[in-house]
């Protein structure tokens, strides 16, 4: 069976096959976010972010990011090997018209698994803020103005003597 | 400080904003990490200058 993440044989791949990494990308996405998600405790909100020392790390972004980074680096890897061998290997032949193509095919295969990450990411933060109803940036701006308002009307009520609160 | 409450879950929590015109006052508490009225004692997400998404897992 041919390794899709090689460039030369891509080519040789039918659309099924091509799909698969898109396919995988979007299931480590979603099943990251699911597995957060249950940790209901430490951050159950697809923006939830981490103080380190004083510096929020989004938790979700950065993840993500590292996720397809990682699912990248195995073609990273042979465009590396690729590039060092003919300046500190023995020569080679010189590339080929197919070579170029596999290599346009590989790149463009990585930006269709960026893509394909960034709208999973974004359709599940859609889902748990606009349709569950978690609180975050999506479900706020959509709701801003009834927050505001709620707000306006608690500054009208009176305070508790001595603590400042209504 | 205004909290609105958005999701009351129960056992699995309690989530919405909270509204403040000054900074959130940290206890040390781990278990109520901020001096917020209502139910939702941990900030999570500053959105903007004055508002917070906050939970309470503790239910």
């Amino acid at each position: 069976m041919p390794n899709p993440w090689r460039a030369d044989t891509l080519g040789q791949l039918g659309e099924r096959e091509k799909g698969c990494p898109l396919a995988g990308t979007a299931l480590v996405a979603v099943g990251y976010q699911f597995l957060k998600t249950e940790s209901l405790f430490l951050s159950p909100w697809p923006d939830a972010a981490m103080d380190i020392g004083g510096t929020l790390l989004p938790l979700g972004v950065a993840s993500g990011v590292g996720g397809f980074l990682g699912l990248l680096l195995t073609p990273l890897a042979t465009g590396v090997r690729r590039f060092l061998k003919p300046r500190v290997g023995p020569p080679s032949r010189p590339p080929t018209a197919a070579g170029r193509i596999a290599s346009l095919r590989l790149a463009w295969l990585g930006v269709r698994i960026l893509l394909v990450g960034a709208g999973t990411w974004f359709a599940w933060t859609a889902f748990w803020q606009l349709y569950v109803g978690f609180p975050g940036s999506l479900n706020f701006y959509v709701h801003h103005a009834r927050f505001e308002e709620i707000v306006a009307q608690a500054k009208t009520m009176p305070l508790d003597p001595g603590s400042g609160k209504n | 400080m205004v909290t609105i409450l958005t999701q009351d879950w129960g056992h699995a929590g309690s989530y919405g904003y909270v509204y403040d015109e000054s900074e959130p006052v940290a206890t040390g508490d781990p278990y109520f990490p901020f001096d917020v009225p209502g139910a939702l004692p941990s900030l999570e997400v500053r959105l903007n200058q004055h508002w917070w998404t906050a939970y309470n897992g503790l239910d």
